[in-house]
């Protein structure tokens, strides 16, 4: 009895810490799920949809999840204040929210990543932007998407299924152009 | 307001000593009179004001620390202790060794709350509402975290508890073989009558 007792205990403590250092790697690593789908022509649906997290003006006080905007296009756009080249790429994409905003056919949604409130909400001011922000506090729902770098753009269509992914800055308003018309008519 | 009740008191006293000392206040003999003792009653006049207004200095300085707005207060702990105590949440490294635009804001972030007064903790805990737990260099031992804790004793008391197991087995052992050395096995009949045999044809 003894003598199967010590090699028992070995392997059960062999075993959960090769269990926690998977876990730990696995946690690490950035997804490129979202990538490989687009690349095998599949059309994958938007992760954590139904997560909610704070809304960065109304901080506090309401929630709001991707899931809201079923049914209309829209641009996920994941940015913070401290980012310099988020900076150069807003232009570009409030530009697109006031297309989309006119047309009533959907929305860019910022995802304010690992950022300080009131830089976030002083970002928001300097640049005018129009569209709605959520908070990514802690950078889980960004992690999600694979994005561990910004700024990133992801384009869903009604069924908020991802069909153009963009993992750097946007430096041409065609691209945003062609792939929201590819949101809308699909 | 202190200095008015000051004087008010001074004032009234003036009035009193003289009333006391002199009967009918006005008379000109007493006005000299009391002209004559000015100047020591002014010394002893300016020796209680300076431990009225120090006393009221000592009393009141609580009220004026309390009063003090938040902006000024005095720091209550120092930026570089609680950079040691977090992380870069973008880098994934101690703050103190990150250099990145996000560690770039929190320094600042830090820095401003070290200057408003508030505590190490309080500025950890704003910083958790800010970035999430993450941004703690030690994880708080709630759920999951509680492992980062509990994994290194759980290894430390199974190692000792092996060591427990193995080591008296381990004694007996060589126990054992040593036992083995010293006491020779013994030798069979027929070994015995084959060993003398070869033995002899050495001597022959």
């Amino acid at each position: 009895m003894r003598r199967k007792l010590v090699p028992a205990l070995v392997v059960v403590v062999a075993a959960a810490a090769v269990g926690l250092l998977s876990y730990g790697l696995t946690q690490q690593g950035t997804s490129r799920a979202l990538d490989e789908a687009l690349a095998a022509g599949r059309r994958p649906a938007a992760p954590d949809a139904a997560r909610t997290l704070p809304v960065l003006d109304r901080l506090g006080r309401a929630e709001a999840s991707l899931r809201q905007w079923r049914g209309k296009v829209v641009v996920l756009n994941f940015w913070a204040s401290w980012c310099s080249t988020c900076t150069a790429e807003e232009p570009l994409i409030e530009r697109a929210q006031r297309r989309l905003a006119a047309g009533g056919s959907g929305t860019v949604l910022g995802i304010d990543y690992k950022d300080l409130t009131s830089g976030a909400q002083q970002f928001v001011g300097t640049y005018g932007l129009s569209f709605p922000n959520l908070r990514d506090i802690d950078g889980s729902f960004a992690a999600a998407y694979g994005t561990d770098a910004l700024p990133e753009t992801f384009v869903l269509n009604r069924r908020l299924q991802v069909i153009a992914i963009s993992r750097g800055e946007i430096t041409k308003q065609a691209w945003l152009t062609h792939w929201i018309e590819q949101a809308q008519r699909s | 307001m202190i200095r008015h009740g000051h004087r008010a008191v001074m004032s009234r006293r003036g009035d009193t000593a003289n009333a006391g000392r002199n009967g009918e206040p006005g008379a000109p003999a007493r006005s000299s009179h009391a002209r004559a003792d000015a100047a020591p009653r002014a010394r002893n006049t300016a020796a209680r004001r300076a431990a009225l207004i120090a006393a009221a200095a000592v009393l009141a300085a609580p009220a004026a620390l309390s009063a003090t707005p938040a902006g000024a207060a005095a720091p209550r702990t120092s930026f570089v202790a609680v950079e040691q105590q977090v992380m870069c949440v973008t880098c994934g490294i101690p703050l103190q060794e990150a250099d990145s635009p996000a560690a770039q804001q929190e320094k600042a972030y830090i820095q401003r709350l070290v200057a408003a007064g508030d505590t190490a903790a309080q500025i950890k805990s704003r910083l958790v509402a800010e970035y999430g737990v993450a941004v703690l260099s030690l994880p708080p031992d709630r759920g999951f975290n509680v492992a980062f804790y509990l994994v290194p004793v759980a290894v430390v008391l199974a190692a000792l508890a092996l060591v427990a197991l193995l080591v008296p087995r381990w004694r007996r052992n060589r126990r054992a073989l040593n036992a083995g050395d010293t006491a020779a096995a013994p030798i069979s009949a027929a070994d015995s009558a084959r060993l003398d045999a070869e033995l002899a044809g050495f001597d022959g």
